[in-house]
């Protein structure tokens, strides 16, 4: 899933705990919006902190995708697969030479389009980490030069309120309000302004502090701040952030109200009031974002009741509407985006294992509906003695056999091209244009069609004066027949991807969704054509279909 | 010449009063045992404490010297404060941003009265 996407969908769902919020926030318990706010934390994080750093990178570029450039989602497949394949080069319909230049070069192109996004994202995440991380460590630092406080009430209390924690209660007087900082060996800091001799009110704020220790909110604190870094592109998550840290305070007021019964109520608010008040010489504020939110902490104290059946099971009942309306909903459908979207970022790694391995190398499976024409290279797999093959071939009059659905092409040792539309009924002689070799290697150096291990070898054949020879059929499927002393090489360029098998002096290629039956017409091709033996066709038929049945997942094999 | 120290501060001062010059790592000791400070919040106070021209350091060996007297120093008062903008988690600081402000007197009073109300 996208950022962006878990973005979308997570805002959503704020949106609708917003609303339910606006409404509702006085009448239902705290809690409902504390578990619905880390719903949405959730939704936010949790497939990015599942994955890796690359994922995250991954992410970011399926963001930058849907952003700018939703025409290569729409069509990945041919222009990685330029790119990529071995033998069956693939073109977009009626490519002269010179567009080629630039078509292949696309996928790379795409590569660095993207980083700018990342950039971006990660240029922001990082300056909103440090927002957050630079002034905590420089206010750290000034909260460890508290003071121990010496006062009877507050040492009772602490000895009466004891927890697995080791929590400390110290003075400060930088402050104007309590606080609690440290998540694991929590410090309760005091200002020095306090009135001490108050013991009613150094109760509240103390089981205050105590409640956000012991709920760790400092902790859930963190967490919504790193969902704003991630998001820092999106506004929802900041509104979130704050109307949540909000309720984090307003769960905490509801607790102490609990403890300490519905008539403290009036007696919290007040203390809160006077907090406020001795707050002097602040710098005005730029006032704005909805109401203050001191009034409305004020009026959630002075408004919180006793927590009924009904109220209970409304809150539930409510949070779960929300939660199975806009969270699920949203999680179907980020997956099928998801689907739209994944077979682009998993085929690219299955299609450079593909081009860059000597190896066949079983095509992932999730990439099934675009690899199926992948073409397999069979040379180097030792077990079924291709090499044996090729020997067959070179023996035989001819020097390389093609076969796809439409037509099967022999090239025979006078390098003169046979093609027949009939299955072998008829055969003719195609003519075929000459290509400067010099020309061509420099045309396939850019182009790439060929995975590297091969591009060496044929370089070096067309520098050591290989000709080259050119067919264009009338369905703009071209070849480009590489002849030397050593054989032929086939290189295909067609519109569309279609199943084929391929033996020339180099290699044997498969599509993976060629059918059992062509490849049986392949072997019987080969028969007919004196290149095997029927027991040794037969032998190696089955063999073949035995192995890619087994190796190739997505192997097509329709019988 | 009056100068305001922090309690942090104070309690270095103090020490210095009382005892007299001291090396920067003894007194690192006395408070980590008196109020539990780790040496380097002690060192970060003793450089506020000579940033602030309270002490004077003197070599060898990182003494400090106070340069006002017990007379001369008077406690801060909380004027500024800095968790109006930050209270050891996040949040603060942007909600500060965002409309955290200090409240005027009439919004108070406009506060204290919302309570009688809702009483």
């Amino acid at each position: 899933m996208s950022l962006l996407q878990m973005s979308i969908s997570a805002s959503v769902f704020i949106l609708a705990v917003m609303f339910m919020r606006s409404l509702l926030l006085h009448k239902l318990p705290k809690m409902t919006f504390i578990l619905l706010w880390g719903v949405a934390l959730m939704q936010l994080l949790v497939p990015v902190s599942v994955q890796s750093p690359f994922s995250i990178f991954m992410a970011a570029e399926h963001l930058n995708k849907m952003v700018s450039a939703p025409k290569l989602i729409s069509s990945p497949a041919p222009e990685s697969s330029t790119f990529m394949d071995g033998t069956m080069v693939i073109m977009p319909p009626k490519p002269p030479i010179t567009e080629h230049v630039t078509a292949p070069m696309t996928p790379l192109k795409t590569a660095s389009q993207i980083s700018p996004f990342v950039w971006v994202w990660l240029v922001g995440f990082a300056l909103c980490a440090l927002f957050f991380i630079i002034p905590h460590f420089r206010y750290r630092k000034i909260y460890k030069m508290a003071v121990p406080i010496r006062n009877d009430f507050i040492t009772k209390w602490q000895q009466s309120n004891v927890l697995w924690r080791d929590v400390q209660i110290r003075q400060l007087d930088h402050i104007s309000t309590p606080l609690t900082y440290g998540i694991f060996r929590p410090v309760v800091l005091l200002p020095k302004n306090l009135d001490y001799d108050e013991e009613s009110q150094l109760a509240l704020i103390l089981t205050h502090e105590l409640t956000h220790i012991k709920r760790f909110d400092t902790l859930k604190k963190w967490i919504l701040a790193a969902g704003v870094c991630v998001h820092w592109f999106n506004p929802f998550v900041w509104v979130m952030y704050i109307l949540a840290n909000r309720d984090i305070e307003l769960f905490c007021d509801e607790a102490v109200i609990r403890k300490f019964g519905e008539n403290t109520k009036p007696a919290y608010a007040r203390a809160l009031v006077r907090l406020e008040e001795k707050k002097i010489g602040m710098s005005p504020m730029i006032s704005g974002f909805s109401k203050n939110p001191i009034e409305e902490r004020i009026i959630s104290i002075m408004k919180t009741k006793k927590i009924t059946i009904a109220t209970t099971l409304l809150a539930i009942g409510l949070a779960a509407c929300v939660v199975v309306v806009f969270a699920t909903s949203a999680h179907n459908k980020t997956e099928t985006a998801a689907s739209v979207d994944n077979p682009t970022a998993e085929i690219v790694p299955a299609l450079y294992q593909g081009a860059l391995t000597t190896e066949i190398v079983p095509v992932l499976s999730q990439g099934a509906a675009l690899t199926d024409l992948m073409p397999h290279d069979l040379t180097f797999n030792k077990k079924y003695d291709v090499p044996k093959l090729i020997d067959s071939l070179m023996a035989s009059k001819y020097r390389a056999v093609y076969m796809d659905n439409e037509i099967y092409l022999r090239v025979l040792r006078d390098n003169t091209v046979q093609i027949s539309k009939d299955s072998g009924a008829v055969w003719k002689t195609y003519d075929t244009d000459e290509v400067d070799a010099k020309e061509f290697a420099k045309w396939l150096l850019i182009n790439d069609p060929i995975p590297g291990y091969s591009m060496k070898d044929v370089q070096s054949r067309l520098a050591n004066g290989a000709e080259v020879k050119h067919l264009v059929f009338e369905n703009v499927k071209e070849m480009y027949f590489i002849i030397d002393g050593s054989g032929v090489q086939i290189e295909l360029i067609q519109p569309e991807k279609i199943s084929s098998v391929l033996i020339d002096g180099q290699r044997m290629m498969i599509t993976s969704a060629i059918s059992a039956q062509m490849l049986k017409s392949f072997y019987d091709l080969l028969v007919s054509s004196n290149i095997l033996s029927e027991t040794h066709a037969r032998q190696d038929y089955t063999d073949r279909i035995e192995y890619l049945e087994k190796k190739l997942p997505n192997f097509l094999v329709t019988k | 010449m009056v100068m305001k120290l922090f309690d942090s501060e104070l309690h270095i001062m103090e020490i210095l009063w009382k005892e007299g010059d001291t090396p920067a790592k003894r007194i690192a000791e006395i408070t980590k045992e008196k109020v539990g400070w780790s040496k380097t919040t002690t060192y970060t106070i003793i450089k506020r404490c000579l940033d602030k021209g309270a002490i004077e350091r003197r070599e060898p060996n990182f003494v400090c010297h106070a340069l006002v007297t017990r007379e001369q120093a008077q406690e801060h008062e909380t004027t500024e404060l800095i968790n109006k903008m930050y209270d050891g988690a996040p949040d603060r600081l942007i909600a500060s941003l965002l409309g955290q402000k200090r409240l005027s007197a009439e919004e108070i009073s406009r506060l204290k009265r919302l309570i009688d109300s809702m009483e």
